[in-house]
């Protein structure tokens, strides 16, 4: 267990809102997961799942109901195990008012890294997700791609071991996707650990060593994609989560709902 | 598939650096104070407070009664009164958008995705928007400054000095109030009335509390009794007939005294903003 | 929606401002009898007398060099009637306390030190300040009464039938700024705006009288001001017998000063029905009646 790099143990989240009454919602229901270093880890499931909850967990945003989370072995609730992490949150829209730059500079303040180093960090992180040419202007001008583009520079900032990636191709365009996937390759090249979730389960299938499958903040299946595959006897890893998920084409769309209940 | 795996389980866990916590609360403060500032100079309402307040102020220093034309005391008083207008307005929507408008544009997750703090970011953005009204008070004073020197040929920098300092210690009660605010309050459009409406009515009746607490029955009395020992009174800070009547300096222990009471203050409300901040979910 | 707000504010204060330049203007234009409301009567209403009072207020305020009590102050013990001019000089003893009073509490006491809390007047010298610099601080505060003027110009501008406005501005004009034709102007403006005024009448006629020496006019206008006081104010269940102790009280001195002995007896005896101080007035008219004038100056009529 001291090997994994992110770590859940029996985690559980309820969400209580005065909107929903007294009604509790269980986002997650006793999650258990490791993830070990060096390697990519798809993070899938139905909208609605607990993916973006788990995150926020680890992530330190919403305090577990019970159970636990580590990062580097240390538990999460401490602002040090944050330390050699990068984030890119779901949809951001990054301080209008300051350029790529600024906000990179800004970021690489906080991380205090090394003022001669901070350039050069700036300048490599932009050519990697090919921003360079806006470096200048101000966010409030950019496209939707270009923003989720600095979300993947902020991500990196800092060098991390760990990337927390939550849908990283949301927006972009086939060549920017194509683009995510070779940066989260490269990465694996140079030791990292990326921990993504995703629903475009084509790339998933080709960069993932790894993958788990959520429905209704429970684990359904976890392993390798070949694996899965074979478990489960489907041409695809398609095929594999629309089967876990318990969907089934020839049924009625009410289907799930009468399961569920 | 998965050539590494088998290096998987033997590589090493990466070293996480030592914590070194109080020389990284500066350094993260300072770093969301000075988005704070950018923020403020590279949007218009400044500049506009700025132009409208001194074409004002020029406009009327150019009317003459009744042909005495070395008449100024007016004209201070209004371009004082304009500048605390606008300082309270720079002040009090720099402040009430900060937070809200990072919950609403969720930069606040990957800025608490870093190794900082839920206070680290109430303390930034404290001081980015308290920096950011002194900068803009400079402004308006060195404006005010140049416009009495003009027209009355004396310059008491000792006043101008201590009425400028007093205001703006006294803008830091009203930022960190209204940081408060904003966490408490759901949008920034409430906090804005309502931290405008309590500093102004602070400013204007906050003196006299005591003596309208003696007209009111019973149980009201008490509480505006109350209010007048816990309020922050922001009206002692309000100097301004001080330097348009050209009154001698305040004693310096007593300034002292005043800008220790207003950092008081701040640091009450800062940290009740620290507070309620730390048990607001954020998603 | 702030922003709006205070544009609005701010243009008001434009309008304000302009409407003060152009005033003057419009007055000296020829034939100017236009009857058009000006931009603040239009914008404003009737709130505008409310201005007028705080802007008078002011202008008193400024007299004491920002020391006023506030609504919320009990204004016994201060001279609010000092502006006027009608007041004797206060003396410092008796305004120590003054309407603060003594600290309520700490804080009362503590604010204290950051706002104007001793009772001096426009162009005097702070009583506690002579120690230092006596010499810079009397420079510096001679004509200062200039700087009520703006205030009583605006009250004017808001109120144009407040009669004191026009009094004062132009008692402060004439006595300590040597500003004779600005004082008469201004009266004159309020004149117009209030035909037949007896107390204006009364200001310009002690203007003609004192400030230009020209007697026939002062006479003839002394004495229309106080026909017109006793049809404006000769039927009130209160008439303003101050003022037409005033009045009475000029013209005597005037016809005495002529040597119209006759004249100012009448004027004198007039005076004794309703001034409190009759002894004085009896001793004027004995003397008067005892007395030939020097010599028989014909009467300029
Ligand atoms: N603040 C909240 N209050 C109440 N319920 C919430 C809150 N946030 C999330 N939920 C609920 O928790 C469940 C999990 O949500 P979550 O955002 O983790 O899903 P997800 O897997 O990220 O979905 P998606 O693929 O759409 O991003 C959902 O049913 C959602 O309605
Ligand atoms: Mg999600």
């Amino acid at each position: 267990m001291s090997k994994a790099i992110l770590k859940t143990e029996d985690l559980r989240v309820e969400y209580r809102s005065r909107e929903m009454g007294q009604e509790v919602k269980r986002a997650l229901k006793g999650l258990n997961l490791a993830v070990r270093p060096g390697e990519v880890y798809g993070f899938l499931g139905p909208n609605g799942a607990g993916k973006t909850t788990t995150m926020n967990v680890l992530l330190g945003f919403v305090n577990a109901t019970g159970g636990d989370a580590w990062l580097f072995g240390v538990n999460v609730r401490e602002p040090v195990a944050r330390q050699r992490i990068g984030y890119l949150p779901e949809q951001t829209y990054y301080y209008k008012f300051l350029t790529a730059e600024e906000i990179l500079r800004f970021y690489a303040k906080i991380f205090r890294i090394p003022r001669n180093e901070v350039e050069k960090r700036i300048d490599s992180v932009l050519k990697l997700v090919e921003l360079e040419h806006a470096r200048k202007r101000q966010i409030k001008t950019y496209s939707k791609g270009m923003q989720q583009r600095v979300g993947l520079a902020q991500a990196l900032i800092n060098n991390p071991d760990l990337l927390i990636l939550d849908e990283p191709t949301s927006g972009l365009d086939p060549i920017g996707r194509m683009k995510v996937r070779e940066i989260i390759l490269r990465l694996k090249n140079e030791g990292k650990t990326v921990f993504f979730s995703s629903h475009e389960l084509g790339e998933v299938e080709t960069v993932c060593d790894r993958v788990a499958i959520l429905t209704q903040g429970e684990l359904k299946a976890e392993g390798e994609v070949s694996e899965l595959v074979r478990l489960y006897q489907q041409p695809n890893l398609e095929q594999v989560f629309l089967k876990i998920i318990g969907y089934h084409e020839s049924h009625d769309p009410h289907h799930r709902d009468r399961k569920a209940a | 598939m998965n050539p590494t795996t088998h290096t998987i389980e033997t590589a090493r866990l990466p070293e996480l650096p030592a914590r070194e916590e109080r020389a990284g609360t500066l350094n993260n403060v300072l770093a969301i104070a000075g988005v704070v500032i950018k923020e403020m100079y590279r949007r218009k309402d400044f500049y506009v407070l700025f132009v409208l307040t001194a074409l004002v102020t020029l406009l009327m220093g150019s009317v003459t009664f009744f042909n005495q034309d070395n008449i100024v005391r007016y004209l201070k008083e209004l371009c004082l009164f304009l500048i605390w207008a606008a300082s309270l307005v720079i002040t009090i929507t720099t402040a009430a958008r900060q937070i809200p408008a990072e919950r609403e544009q969720r930069t606040l997750f990957p800025l608490l995705a870093k190794p900082v703090t839920r206070n680290q970011l109430v303390l930034g953005k404290f001081l980015g928007c308290w920096l950011a009204s002194g900068i803009s008070l400079l402004l308006f004073y060195v404006f005010f400054g140049a416009v009495a020197g003009a027209k009355e040929h004396q310059w008491p920098i000792v006043n101008y000095f201590q009425a400028a300092v007093l205001h703006w210690f006294m803008l830091g009660i009203v930022c960190a109030m209204t940081l408060l605010g904003s966490v408490v309050l759901a949008a920034p459009s409430s906090t804005n009335t309502i931290v405008l409406v309590v500093t102004v009515g602070i400013l204007l009746i906050g003196r006299h509390l005591n003596k309208v607490a003696l007209k009111l029955e019973e149980p009201v009395q008490s509480i505006v009794y109350g209010l007048y020992f816990v309020l922050p009174h922001l009206e002692i800070f309000d100097v301004r007939d001080l330097i348009v009547h050209n009154w001698s300096a305040i004693r310096w222990d007593i300034w002292a005294a005043g800008l220790a009471y207003a950092v008081t203050y701040s640091a009450i409300f800062l940290s009740l903003a620290c507070l309620a901040f730390r048990r607001k979910a954020i998603n | 929606m702030r922003a709006y707000l205070l544009s609005l504010s701010l243009l008001t204060l434009v309008a304000f401002s302009l409407s003060t330049t152009l005033e003057p203007w419009f007055q000296s234009w020829a034939g100017s009898r236009t009857q058009t409301d000006n931009v603040i009567q239009v914008a404003l209403g009737d709130s505008r007398r409310m201005f007028a009072r705080h802007f008078y207020a002011k202008a008193d305020a400024y007299f004491h060099k920002g020391y006023y009590p506030s609504v919320y102050d009990s204004k016994e013990g201060f001279d609010e009637k000092a502006i006027t001019g009608n007041e004797k000089p206060h003396d410092d003893e008796k305004c120590e306390g003054d309407f603060l009073g003594k600290p309520h509490d700490w804080i009362d006491a503590f604010s204290r030190n950051f706002f104007p809390s001793r009772h001096v007047h426009v162009g005097e010298c702070d009583a506690h300040d002579h120690k230092h610099d006596p010499d810079h601080d009397h420079a510096a505060e001679a004509g200062m009464e200039r700087e009520i003027l703006p205030w009583l110009r605006l009250s004017a501008e808001m109120d144009p039938q407040r009669i004191e406005t026009y009094t004062v501005a132009s008692f402060w004009l004439w006595t300590k700024l040597g500003k004779i034709d600005e004082a008469e102007q201004f009266l004159r403006e309020g004149l117009r705006a209030n035909p037949g005024d007896c107390e204006i009448l009364f200001g310009l006629g002690s203007i003609y009288y004192e400030g230009w020496k020209d007697i026939s006019r002062a006479r003839n206008v002394l004495e229309l001001s106080m026909v017109r006081w006793r049809e404006q104010e000769g039927r009130k269940t209160e008439p303003n017998t101050l003022l037409l102790g005033q009045i009475l009280n000029q013209l005597a001195k005037l016809e005495r000063e002529q040597n119209n002995y006759p004249r100012a007896i009448e004027h004198y005896t007039l005076l004794k029905q309703v001034s409190p101080s009759k002894q004085s007035i009896q001793e004027w008219i004995d003397y008067l009646k005892t007395n030939q004038p020097p010599s028989k100056v014909p009467l300029v009529r």
